[in-house]
């Protein structure tokens, strides 16, 4: 018997991608953040209202990812956003390097901050790098408050959660405390958002929090270089 | 997640090593995945075995996998171990002061198998 040994890393691809556009995006200073949650929790409506937000204080964009049609590309443009979808025809997730892609369609010079809108899953969002700074979940109180618990991979990586659709509270048997505290579990200390993208509650502490990171981000990146300004 | 594209790779680079050595006939195929990497080990062999028939030079080799745990260390009470699922507070004390290392492996180690005779 022969045993030949290898040690060869496998699947490296997405993740050298991955790094390639975060250094892309460390160098143009702008703010990336992946906002992943399951079919139907908000992720769109999210955007439509956080972007208008957002306009007085930074520049957005956002890549929509989608298995079939440009629905929620249309959805960003009527709200006036640059939007480029990516169909990902039978992928159930978007990967690094269809991030790579998306990000020639954009002028990175003027952009400030980039929304990546995944597909609608719990799972294997939560696998693939896509050179992200932040990792927000959205979910649903019409979802259950056991979706932390099931989906621990997708909530141990989060590093913002917003909690949609919270004007339903009082008419579904969600109980927030219990959601919040098994998602703090997985991720200590992680901030919750409790919104609703139909009532416009919350909305606009979110969008602070998220202006805050972006000029973290910019601040960090101008120690270092200091040329492109803050609008 | 993603069991059938990891299987696909791992077949690809045995029969890389395939072409160089004509005389190989596989038996076994090690593989260490790290426990962060979320990957079905059943998932996973059943995927190799099913594509592996496909190639005579390795139909029926055992795949092995091997669980890396990730590594942790507390600044708070000072304790090292290892992890089989994410965490972020420590296991022996429970404070939330943990650095975690590892877990993402994703290595093809070792072939191993019969050439002309051996």
């Amino acid at each position: 018997m022969v045993e030949i040994r290898i040690a060869k890393k496998l699947l490296r691809a997405n993740d050298e991608v991955a790094s390639e556009i975060r250094r892309v995006l460390a160098e143009k200073r702008i703010l990336a953040i992946n906002i992943m949650g399951s079919p139907g929790s908000g992720k769109t409506s999210l955007l439509e209202q956080l972007c208008p937000r957002l306009a007085g204080g930074a520049r957005t964009a956002v890549v929509e990812g989608d298995l079939e049609t440009a629905r929620d590309a249309e959805r960003m443009e009527k709200a006036g956003v640059r939007a480029v979808q990516m169909t990902t025809g039978k992928a159930c997730h978007l990967d690094a390097g269809m991030i790579r892609d998306a990000l020639s369609a954009f002028d990175l010079d003027s952009l400030d901050i980039l929304f990546i809108e995944n597909v609608g899953n719990l799972v294997c969002p939560a696998s693939f790098d896509l050179g992200e700074d932040e990792k927000l979940v959205v979910a649903s109180v019409t979802e259950g408050d056991d979706k932390a618990e099931k989906y621990p991979p997708m909530f141990s990586r989060a590093s913002l959660l917003a909690l949609n659709k919270v004007d339903l509270l009082p008419y579904v048997d969600f109980r927030a405390d219990r959601f919040s505290e098994e998602a703090r579990k997985l991720r200590p200390g992680i901030p919750i958002f409790q919104i609703s993208c139909r009532t416009g509650e919350g909305i606009e502490v979110l969008a602070g929090t998220i202006l805050r990171l972006f000029r973290a981000k910019r601040g960090a990146d101008e120690e270092g270089r200091g040329e492109k300004k803050v609008p | 997640m993603h069991e059938l594209g990891i299987a696909k790779e791992i077949l690809s680079c045995v029969e890389e090593v395939l072409r160089s050595r004509p005389g190989l006939r596989v038996t076994q195929v090690v593989v260490r995945i790290g426990v962060f990497q979320n990957v079905e080990k059943d998932s996973l062999r059943f995927s190799f075995h099913a594509l592996a028939e496909g190639n005579s030079k390795v139909a029926g080799a055992e795949l092995q996998v091997q669980e890396v745990p990730a590594r942790y260390f507390c600044q708070a009470c000072g304790s090292r171990g290892s992890l089989k699922e994410m965490a972020w507070a420590c296991p022996e004390c429970g404070q939330p002061k943990i650095q975690v290392e590892g877990g993402d492996d994703l290595i093809l180690g070792s072939i191993k198998g019969e050439e002309n005779g051996k």
